[in-house]
């Protein structure tokens, strides 16, 4: 009996189509002697159509999944149902992080709580916790120092740069990364709720997705601001896209850069007569990591 | 196909029947059958599938009278080996039929579907968000999390999973499987009923 990982192998290599005639046969045998090879088989496709969706083939893997496995538009409703529960999945964990409604928790004033709280809080709680805390605001800062002294960071706005191109927005691209939103602006700061958001720490890429309304506009621009209105970064030439009948515009971000800290992203229209109209605030927390 | 109505009624229901009993099992078990006799068919020919899995159940179907009587064990192996039986079959006739294109200089014979068409749109999206709804809480906590991984520890966050609900890795494919079943099928339903059948 084969390990099994090597079965999966094997499997693996059946369903891209790299045995020969004899080997095939083989697995065919298995599946009429042993049910339980055929569940094993069905998870590896399913597997392979994660790998798929996730880009993670070489070219010669994808043209063999696309050749063998996506023949049929059965095949092909089973890779847009795998890609509609990551697109989900995905969702529902974003969904399922704590909103913080803005009446008990105004973004400005409860950070200065929280400064006059912190040497309370430091008195309060062990010294360990206290150096762990230090430790973290320490590093917080020194990610915020290191963006703006570069101002901008070279490759922190080519890689931005690269993200937001739109011709990445394809089907593909739109479930990747762990999605902050859609988020409602305002048109003052602390008119809306703040929702927080933990991203998980496996997590390199964020979509920051922001309603928008039904204006025409021709593109839009952003700017994302730390609470004491430090800007990260800047884009431009963004354009709305439609996600579950609601327009938004969605931001891709290296996660790296989203500390733990309240954000504001400004949000400006650009007209058909080329007038920059400011569309409003988007607020975010993010918690932890 | 395997919603549509049987040749023969009858003989329909005496399959079922000796599927299971309890006609609901017995539906589930002929669903399950069907889908696995359709994967058989994709991964080595990749076309005619539906047809020739329908040959399968009709031809399972004429010995249900005999194989009540004789066979004993899972009904679903049998439906395999038919399937294994008609694999061959066909294999061989294709084999012909590709020496005929060879020496009549005829051109290749496969056409896999356009990797275009791969898409998910808004609508599907909204019907999948209206089928997970109708999955019991516990089996939409289980899908959302096993779909929620990152792919550098998928298989580890899956035996995580896996422990944490106190299933094997199999039976949580098993289970998630089943579900998936479910969504596709009311995906289906819900894009009929919004006149949007692809």
């Amino acid at each position: 009996m084969e390990e099994p990982h090597e079965e999966q192998q094997y499997a693996r290599k059946f369903l891209l189509g790299y045995l020969n005639e004899a080997e095939q046969r083989i697995v065919e045998d298995r599946f009429i002697t042993d049910p339980d090879y055929l569940e094993l088989v069905l998870g590896v496709e399913s597997e392979l159509m994660e790998d798929y969706i996730a880009g993670e083939f070489s070219e010669d893997e994808r043209k063999r999944f696309e050749k063998h496995i996506l023949t049929n538009q059965l095949q092909i409703d089973q890779l847009n149902l795998t890609r509609g529960l990551r697109a989900a999945a995905r969702v529902h964990a974003s969904a399922n992080s704590p909103p913080v409604p803005a009446e008990t928790t105004p973004i400005a004033p409860q950070r200065r709580r929280r400064a006059s709280q912190l040497w309370a809080v430091i008195l309060e709680v062990n010294l360990s916790a206290a150096i762990i805390l230090v430790m973290a605001c320490g590093t917080t800062l020194f990610v915020v120092w290191r963006i703006h002294t570069s101002n901008p960071q070279p490759s922190l706005a080519e890689e931005l740069k690269r993200l937001n191109a739109q011709q990445s927005l394809s089907a593909n691209t739109r479930y990747q990364g762990f999605i902050i939103g859609p988020l409602k602006g305002g048109l003052v700061r602390d008119e809306q709720e703040v929702k927080a958001f933990t991203i998980p720490k496996t997590e390199e890429l964020v979509q920051l997705r922001l309603q928008i309304g039904a204006g025409a506009y021709q593109s839009f621009q952003a700017a994302l601001q730390t609470a004491e209105n430090q800007e990260l970064f800047s884009l431009t030439d963004l354009k709305a896209i439609t996600i579950g009948g609601e327009r938004v515009v969605v931001i891709y971000v290296p996660a790296k850069i989203l500390a733990p800290e309240d954000y504001q992203l400004r949000l400006n229209g650009l007209t058909q007569n080329n007038e920059t109209v400011y569309l409003g605030r988007y607020n975010f927390r993010i918690v932890g990591k | 196909m395997a919603d549509d109505e049987p040749l023969n009624h009858e003989s329909f229901e005496r399959l079922l029947e000796w599927l299971n009993p309890d006609r609901d099992k017995a539906w589930e078990k002929y669903q399950e059958i069907w889908e696995r006799l359709i994967k058989i068919f994709t991964w080595r020919l990749g076309r005619r599938v539906e047809e020739l899995a329908g040959e399968v159940i009709r031809r399972v179907e004429q010995k249900v009278p005999d194989l009540v009587k004789k066979y004993s064990g899972d009904p679903a192996r049998y439906f395999y080996g038919v399937a294994y039986t008609m694999l061959r079959e066909v294999t061989r006739e294709e084999a012909r039929f590709l020496e005929f294109q060879e020496e009549s200089g005829v051109g290749g014979i496969i056409y896999p579907v356009d990797p275009e068409e791969v898409d998910v749109d808004e609508l599907k999206l909204e019907c999948l968000n209206y089928c997970l709804e109708q999955l019991s809480e516990r089996d939409r906590k289980i899908i959302l999390a096993y779909y929620q991984f990152d792919p550098k520890t998928k298989l580890e966050d899956r035996k995580q999973l896996a422990t944490e609900l106190g299933l094997s890795s199999s039976a949580l494919w098993t289970r998630v499987s089943r579900t998936r079943s479910f969504l596709l099928k009311c995906v289906q339903s819900r894009l009929q009923e919004s006149g949007r059948v692809h």
